[in-house]
């Protein structure tokens, strides 16, 4: 793909010292939440978190805190059968956990923030050691290795993967709320940027409007796609989530949950605009996506839950920076969608999906799909995927012969097959660890009626690199996720 | 015939069988609460969507806490779900921003506690820990 998903969008450097500081505050909340677990001992642990959440407030009292603490520790044994003391815990349990819970707005910033964040580290690398060539146009990048999607390569990688997110929750009244959520990849030295950054208000019971950034609803899983923890893969299936390279769009959505007997149904409709720039300095080209709107539609019915979506835009991008003016795009229309159905009992999973990008000019048309299936053995879960995506569409503007759009028309044709062989085992609740094999296959585009198509599938093009010669390219991941 | 000491050995043994193993869960509330009833859908809806309304009454859910075998046996028996499904499925709500989890009590005892002060909270319960300061709504078996 010549649109990379890698962005270097300025506005993330002010977010940097944001992100910085909240690290810290989660390494606050971190200490102060763990008040939530206290168990049987409950006002034991009670009184020393107590204590040690007012040391936020009021510095001087941790010294106290901890004096208190021992002194309750040492007692422990005496109080089980002294009813005062009892009733004096629960009286204290029932404060601390009610004011941890109040819904009224109150002095106690703390009580209306939460914070949650999820973290995944992960190593990669694929099995072709081979080099790239030169294609029918000078290579620059000749002599270096393939690279699946733009970045992974045959050396092991910690950064393919790796990523960090943290989220802020704050209700602002019964029927506001504003939510942030940053995000820092390895990739991009995690330099964070904002994923989601809205406001949510409740016009009426189950409807609700949001503004701001938002995740694009391009496809079932796109709007958590970096939250590893919450599917059963390494990587998304490239297939179908490697073919749209936008994640973020600025505007609003409109979300009406309703329940219909046993089915519940999310219906969401959206519009806005999406800005981004890519490449690398001095060689840049600015992306403007307008009238970005669709609308989704989510139901479930116990085990079985439906994905139903539809997105829209016009494109505009000018490569003249890239000495290919003739190529630039302008309003040209995209419109995607796909089709999803998952099945989840506990212990069987299956799940399939098919999704459609569909656009003008040089950029190709493309399907994808994928089938997926798992049994849960316990923590260990071994689990089967078959993908399949293919570009068309082209057939017009390769006949009419600008060089410079069947350049990139050739170099952004994709077609691939692949099967992924995974494991993942439940480490301890909230924390997984993943081990996954795809090996891809069928990736020649030699069918089109032009010689010089792409044929190495979502690895480095070969009209630029010449054609992969390895058998069975096997892109491997080992990853650890994390939500808290 | 038995000895005493064996005797001892027994009833120490039966003592010391989690008595919550046998015992039903139930859907209780405060006797204050306006709640009077809950259907097997509200109940779901609720536990899914972590607060919400019934009969008009805005309620917000409690949980016991992760690795509870009542915890467990709840979200079987009223949402089908394993605890490893929930954790994914609140890592997928979190995340998008649409909504969040059940507050988490410490134990039966602060649930109980809980729901004594908030007429507004819904929870769980083995059935033997219920005590005459909740009503029962549900029972699940």
């Amino acid at each position: 793909m010549v649109l990379s998903s890698r962005r270097t969008v300025s506005v993330r450097r002010l977010f940097d010292a944001c992100f910085c500081y909240s690290l810290a505050m989660w390494w606050r909340f971190a200490t102060m939440h763990n008040n939530v677990n206290i168990d049987f001992f409950g006002g034991l642990v009670a009184a020393i978190t107590c204590e040690v959440q007012e040391y936020y407030e009021d510095k001087m009292r941790l010294p106290r805190g901890l004096l208190w603490g021992a002194v309750w520790v040492a007692s422990g044994g005496a109080f089980a059968s002294d009813a005062a003391s009892l009733n004096d815990l629960e009286e204290r349990l029932y404060r601390l956990e009610q004011d941890a819970t109040s819904t009224s707005p109150s002095d106690n910033w703390t009580d209306r923030v939460s914070i949650n964040g999820f973290v995944t580290y992960g190593l990669t690398r694929h099995n072709v050691h081979e080099k790239q060539g030169a294609g029918i146009f000078p290579n620059p990048e000749q002599g270096k290795p393939f690279y699946y999607l733009d970045t992974l390569s045959d050396e092991v990688s910690h950064r393919e993967l790796s990523r960090v997110g943290l989220q802020f929750d704050v209700k602002v009244n019964d029927r506001t709320s504003a939510v942030v959520q940053i995000l820092g990849q390895a990739i991009d030295n995690y330099d964070a940027e904002v994923q989601w950054a809205f406001v949510d208000y409740e016009l009426l019971p189950g409807l609700h409007w949001r503004g701001g950034r938002l995740v694009l609803p391009t496809f079932m899983h796109s709007q958590y796609l970096n939250v590893g923890y919450a599917y059963h893969w390494a990587a998304l299936p490239s297939e179908v989530y490697g073919t749209v390279p936008f994640d973020t769009f600025d505007g609003m959505d409109l979300t009406w949950s309703v329940n219909t007997g046993p089915l519940s149904h999310e219906l969401s409709a959206f519009y806005g605009g999406v800005d981004l720039e890519d490449g690398d300095p001095p060689v840049t080209v600015d992306y403007e996506l307008r009238n970005y709107m669709g609308a989704n539609l989510r139901s479930s019915w116990g085990s079985l839950n439906s994905w139903l979506s539809y997105t829209e835009s016009t494109f505009t991008a000018d490569f003249a920076s890239l000495g290919l003016p003739s190529a630039s795009l302008d309003k040209e229309v995209l419109a995607s969608g796909s089709i999803g159905l998952g099945y989840d009992n506990g212990s069987f999973m299956l799940m399939a999906e098919r999704s459609y990008y569909d656009s003008d000019n040089w950029i190709p048309d493309r399907w994808g799909g994928y089938v997926s299936t798992g049994y849960r053995f316990g923590k260990w879960m071994p689990h089967l995927t078959w993908g399949a995506t293919n570009s068309t569409g082209l057939g017009e503007v390769l006949e009419e012969g600008d060089p410079a759009k069947v350049f990139l028309a050739q170099q952004s044709m994709v077609r691939s097959k692949s099967w992924t062989y995974g494991l993942r085992y439940d480490l301890a609740p909230g924390v997984d660890v993943k081990l996954e094999a795809q090996t891809f296959y069928d990736m020649s585009t030699s069918s089109y009626r032009q010689e010089g198509a792409n044929l190495n599938g979502m690895f480095t093009s070969s009209v630029s690199a010449g054609e992969i010669d390895t058998d069975d390219p096997t892109v491997y991941r080992l990853s650890v996720d994390a939500v808290f | 015939m038995m000895n005493n000491s064996m005797l001892k050995w027994m009833a120490a043994l039966i003592f010391a069988l989690p008595m919550q193993v046998f015992a039903e869960v139930v859907v209780v509330v405060s006797m204050d609460s306006p709640v009077t009833g809950l259907s097997e859908s509200q109940l779901r809806q609720l536990y899914l969507e972590g607060s919400g309304r019934v009969d008009g009454i805005s309620v917000r859910a409690l949980d016991l806490p992760e690795g509870a075998k009542v915890r467990e046996d709840f979200y079987q028996k009223a949402v089908g779900k394993t605890p490893a499904q929930m954790k994914g499925y609140w890592a997928r709500m979190i995340f998008t921003g649409r909504g969040a989890p059940p507050r988490m009590v410490s134990g039966n005892r602060a649930m109980q506690v809980m729901l004594d002060n908030n007429p507004e909270m819904v929870g769980y319960l083995p059935a033997n820990q219920v005590g005459d300061k909740l009503k029962v709504l549900r029972t699940l078996d």
